[in-house]
């Protein structure tokens, strides 16, 4: 028997994510008015999808989509998975489950390289819904947990309630009382705290309807009627008119006719006035239950014809369903027993109608499991239901045709559970060969990750300098020096450990990074026979036992001050390394009185071919990486020197670091 | 055998001297230099046999000292400090080059490899190939060194080479057949990138040559020239994909 009372909450995305925005109208004029595929467009067409879903979702996904593809260009990666969680609560909205949870493991996967955790929590608390919708409340709450635990290291506070209101939801739906009202209540508990009285109320009506299932009448009214007084003062008329029919349902439960019949009767006044027909059907539902049981069968049978006329007028096959369930009972009551077949049957229909819209929806293997249980206990109900009539119908000798209607029903019953079958074997297919895909997928990004891994490996040590030290390390042999040789290996093997042993990403305290540069100097300068001098100078300001810094980070800096700035150059060659801070800032100083950049490009021009600045273009990418993501700030930049008469007097390169430590 | 040495920094002279002296008794150093101006000098005044040529110099490149010498007489051994992109091309016209730090093994092949090539005509069109597939403006020429001969082809020419023991066996368009002491495998390093494919263990074939792909027997290529060439199954699908299906 359908309840007519309100409940539940349905949540595919954290509420903290909705912004204020400009009107539709206005976002499309920007929109033509900004053609650049920049971020800007991005965000104008994500803001247009959003106001868009809230009307049509399935206008809304071309939109996202654009939205997507044009931040994907422009490198703004937030806003990619924005559009993406969006396309998903779309489909998920119009009941295309599969591509749904598609898109939600893609919001997944895409917002958690760049640390976007409150996305990566909406993926997985939209996987959650739709499991739940799917019948699956394992996987559901397999799902929720993640989204809870995500949006709790987000700090998303209003995501984290979301999300256990949802788990309430589910425990409710699997029957679990006591674990629905303890998520209910942390859901309460935030929004409480967070100053939000309407979702407050919306959790409470959910832990209301808890109350009357366990017919726990007193304590549920004194919920509906807080309610209600919030409701009034923030003018939800909707939501106060369903409140006070969830209070009228608890009235006739209780057996308080009277009392219920006078609330829907106000009730039904009011949403009238605010032309709420949706409200007005379940207020016209309960008014047929009031009269059935005070058995006043005319009010019971005008009120089924108004709920009927009503729900015509709204064309919702779900409610039309149930207002003939409703008018077939009341026929029943009054003894018209044609009549009360033909609303069933009716019903029959437009259920079988609803069902099969739902069927065409449904994908995966789990709803059809659950829809044949549902499908079996609604056949068991109709079994029961015609067995009654035929005994009455036996007195009026009708019944061969009754018989015939029974069977008619068995073999249309006999039909759905073939079609099911092959539905269902359709649907593993299909599941196969999207589990199949989605680890070809995985294969793949793992793969990416373990180069990744590799590159950076190699990104902090230069090769060259690797096989330059060997030379010279050959060239001490050949040379018979024994001693230079020992001492350049000692030092190459010092460095070299030093640098394998530090982490991937990681960094290394100052102090630590100071001892390597100088090893690395000492090695640089033997090779080239001492001929340059240098200096490195730390500010006191700086503390190297807690500043941090990646490794080696500067290597390929100074290996192209040393190459390409003092060693063309004849007679005095000085390196001045210093560490400088400003606030939260450091600023090194990379400076040579070398020939500077101009002459060195010169030199560089004349070869047949070039050879592209590896060590530079190293140094670039790993800034660039620690950036995205990490949000490290970092800059760097070249000063070229000159001297008093304006001649070049050298190159210095400045990085500036946001200080770590 | 008189050797030039050109290396820029002092180290590396020093070093590669004091190998050449101990380890190549019969070369003997008559001129070193720095820079590309100094070499081309050094070598015009000396006429060496050898040449040891840094690719990488402060002043220019390796390529730059050839360029501007008229009269390359001589034998070239490439050093340099670590894989560069210029060592493709030194193999496509099969000349020598040693990576620092230096093996003595790889540096005694080289010279006596050098000792036995003494025919000036050939050591010429080898650096002319080289300039050429550097400066990347004519079609790629390889040079297949034989037992008794250097062949120059151009790389469109062969359509189809064959492994035979540590032997490779070229066949070209024209119908000639060229045998060269060096594995298949190294050819498919050099050759992969320019529209050829090992379509089998046995087989790099040129896919501009191919004329029919038949899929009956396991399958197996028609040449244009009608050789018939096994593809191995695991191949099939990577064939196709490069012949654009």
């Amino acid at each position: 028997m359908k309840t007519p009372i309100i409940k539940a909450i349905f949540i595919f995305f954290s509420l903290s994510v909705s912004a204020q925005t400009p009107e539709l109208d206005s976002l499309i004029l920007n929109l033509n008015n900004h053609p650049a595929k920049d971020s800007t467009r991005a965000q104008l067409l994500l803001d247009i999808a959003i106001k868009l879903r809230r009307i049509n979702p399935n206008e809304a996904i071309p939109y996202y989509a654009d939205a997507f593809e044009t931040a994907e260009k422009a490198g703004v990666f937030t806003i990619q998975s924005k559009a993406n969680n969006g396309m998903a609560i779309c489909y998920g909205m119009m009941g295309e489950y599969p591509s749904a949870i598609e898109y939600f493991q893609r919001t997944i996967e895409i917002s958690k390289p760049i640390n976007d955790l409150t996305r990566v929590a909406d993926g997985y608390n939209g996987l959650g819904v739709v499991y739940k919708r799917l019948g699956d409340y394992p996987q559901s709450l397999v799902y929720y947990t993640q989204a809870l635990a995500t949006y709790d290291s987000a700090k998303d506070i209003m995501g984290l309630a979301a999300a256990y209101a949802n788990v309430g939801v589910l425990y409710d739906l699997m029957k679990e009382p006591v674990k629905a009202l303890e998520y209910y209540q942390k859901a309460i508990a935030i929004y409480t705290k967070e100053n939000n009285p309407l979702q407050v109320s919306i959790a409470k009506s959910n832990i209301g309807v808890l109350y009357v299932d366990e017919k726990r009448y007193d304590e549920a009214l004194e919920i509906f009627k807080y309610n209600l007084r919030v409701y009034d003062s923030l003018k939800r008329d909707a939501e106060a008119i369903n409140t006070s029919n969830n209070i009228a349902h608890v009235y006739v439960k209780q057996g308080k006719y009277a009392d219920a019949d006078v609330l829907l009767k106000k009730n039904l006044q009011l949403a009238k006035e605010l032309s709420m027909k949706q409200e007005q059907t379940s207020i016209y539902s309960n008014l047929v239950e009031v009269a059935l049981a005070t058995g006043d069968l005319d009010d019971a049978i005008r009120y089924a014809n108004e709920h009927l006329n009503l729900v015509l007028e709204l064309k919702s096959k779900y409610l039309l369903a149930e207002a003939y369930e409703v008018l077939s009972r009341v026929y029943e009551k009054r003894r018209e027993y044609s009549k009360a077949l033909e609303a069933y049957k009716e019903h029959k229909a437009w259920s079988d109608s609803v069902y099969n819209e739902d069927n065409a929806r449904a994908f995966l293997a789990q709803e059809v499991k659950i829809e044949v249980l549902e499908k079996n206990k609604q056949l068991a109900e109709q079994t029961l239901r015609l067995e009654f009539l035929q005994a009455q119908v036996q007195q009026e000798t009708r019944q061969k045709w009754l018989l015939a209607i029974v069977s008619v029903l068995l073999l249309a019953s006999g039909i759905l559970f073939f079609q099911k079958f092959t539905q269902r074997k359709r649907m593993n297919a299909l599941l196969e060969e999207k589990n199949e895909r989605i680890s070809k997928q995985n294969a793949r990004i793992e793969e990416m990750n373990y180069q990744l891994e590799n590159r950076m490996l190699r990104a902090q040590i230069n090769p060259h300098f690797i096989f330059n030290s060997l030379s010279s390390i050959q060239h001490f042999i050949t040379g018979d020096d024994k001693h230079a040789a020992l001492k350049y290996l000692t030092k190459f093997s010092h460095l070299l450990r030093q640098v394998l042993e530090s982490s991937i990403n990681g960094n290394v305290l100052l102090r630590e990074e100071l001892k390597l540069l100088e090893m690395y100097l000492e090695l640089e300068a033997l090779r080239f026979d001492n001929n340059f001098s240098f200096d490195i100078y730390v500010n006191d300001s700086l503390d190297p036992d807690t500043v941090e810094i990646p490794t080696m980070i500067l290597q390929p800096l100074i290996e192209n001050a040393i190459l390409h700035g003092l060693i063309p150059k004849q007679g005095d060659r000085k390196l001045n390394i210093s560490f400088e801070a400003d606030s939260d800032m450091m600023e090194i100083r990379i400076e040579d009185n070398g020939i500077g950049r101009d002459a060195s490009r010169k030199m560089q021009e004349g070869k047949i071919r070039q050879n592209p600045s590896r060590g530079l273009a190293v140094t670039e990418q790993r800034l660039s990486v620690l950036r995205e993501k990490y949000g490290w700030q970092s800059s760097m930049h070249y000063h070229d020197m000159v001297d008093a008469s304006g001649e070049p007097a050298g190159t210095c390169v400045i990085l500036r670091f946001a200080i770590m430590g | 055998m008189k050797a030039v040495l050109v290396e820029d920094e002092k180290h590396s002279r020093e070093t590669l001297r004091n190998l050449i002296e101990e380890f190549c008794k019969d070369v003997y150093i008559v001129g070193v230099a720095e820079s590309v101006d100094d070499a081309v000098q050094v070598i015009r005044s000396t006429n060496p046999d050898l040449v040891f040529l840094d690719i990488e110099l402060q002043t220019g490149s390796g390529f730059d000292v050839l360029s501007k010498l008229s009269d390359m007489s001589f034998d070239v051994i490439f050093t340099t400090a670590y894989e560069h992109y210029a060592i493709r091309a030194i193999k496509f016209s099969s000349l020598d080059y040693l990576l620092k730090p230096i093996d003595i093994e790889e540096l005694q092949r080289a010279v006596n490899k050098a000792r036995a090539n003494h025919y000036v005509a050939y050591q010429k069109q080898q650096l002319e190939t080289l300039l050429a597939n550097i400066a990347g403006k004519t079609v790629k020429r390889i040079c297949l060194a034989t037992a008794d001969r250097l062949e120059f082809v151009s790389v469109s020419d062969i359509s189809l080479c064959e492994a035979s023991g540590s032997y490779t066996n070229f066949y070209m368009k024209d119908g000639r057949k060229v045998m060269v002491s060096k594995h298949l495998k190294e050819y498919e390093t050099l050759l992969t990138d320019e529209q050829f494919m090992r379509v089998h263990n046995s087989f790099l074939v040129n896919l501009k040559e191919v004329k029919q792909y038949v899929k009956s027997e396991g399958g197996y290529l028609i040449m244009n020239d009608n050789k018939q060439v096994s593809i191995s199954p695991k191949k099939r699908d990577e064939f196709l994909s490069r012949i654009g299906m």
